[in-house]
């Protein structure tokens, strides 16, 4: 089992990096997330996934279009890659509310973070500078 | 004559592979020199700091702002990748668990 980062730190530190690292295309999705994450390392995030630049923006003052509610413990199982959705849905771990549609647009935008380190590696060793930014 | 085919790997390289021992940290490098503007966020104060110490390939930063990720070299650890992957993975198991609930409810 892979290590994973408390909440705070996913969000505040790595989750931005992240985001900068995808570029236009975390931009380009339109939509804004906001997760609220209650126990140890909570708190609430949204994640704006909007032109000009996708960030993180602590708290809840943007408007989401999903909002998870969400325990610490099952976002540190989500991170970790140990999570079950359906048992977190039927225990009351997590509640969604808003357009599930965000789900899959956000989901995939972060599954495809494999193919972008490839990426990066390959045109690292290029040494060609747009190449090195993922679309 | 064709090639000879023995149980033997070549030695014979790419001429723009990148030694595996030198990846991570050539991809440091791609991506902390040509990443767009980061996104302001994490004006915690020195919490950021702290994370970005622990956690590797995310540098703090050169301005002096604790937890300040807007400028400086900064870069995506196989972690940071690892788990956003895994956060990616989750949402999707996520979208499709809650529509086979609701079928199952309706």
């Amino acid at each position: 089992m892979s290590e994973a980062a408390d909440p705070r730190d996913y969000f505040e530190v790595m989750l931005p990096a992240m985001l900068k690292w995808k570029g236009p295309a975390a931009a380009a999705l339109g939509c804004n997330l906001r997760f609220v994450v209650n126990g140890k390392g909570g708190g609430t995030w949204t994640i704006r996934l909007r032109p000009p630049v996708a960030c993180v923006v602590q708290g809840g003052d943007w408007k989401p279009d999903l909002t998870i509610k969400i325990t610490s413990a099952e976002m540190i199982n989500m991170l970790r890659g140990t999570f079950d959705a359906r048992r977190a849905l039927v225990e009351g771990n997590i509640e969604l509310v808003g357009d599930l549609t965000v789900l899959k647009r956000v989901g995939f935008l972060f599954q495809a973070g494999a193919g972008g380190a490839a990426h990066v590696r390959t045109s690292a060793a290029k040494r060609s500078p747009e190449m090195a930014r993922p679309a | 004559m064709g090639p000879k085919i023995t149980g033997e790997r070549s030695t014979k390289t790419a001429p723009d592979a990148a030694p595996a021992a030198v990846d991570d940290r050539v991809e440091r490098a791609a991506i902390t020199s040509d990443a767009p503007e980061a996104p302001a966020i994490a004006n915690h104060s020195g919490e950021g700091q702290v994370a970005a110490d622990r956690w590797t390939g995310i540098a703090s930063g050169d301005s002096g702002h604790r937890g300040d990720l807007g400028s400086g070299s900064q870069g995506v650890s196989q972690a940071v990748q690892q788990q956003s992957m895994n956060l990616g993975s989750g949402l999707l198991a996520l979208h499709q668990a809650a529509n086979e609930l609701a079928a199952s409810r309706a």
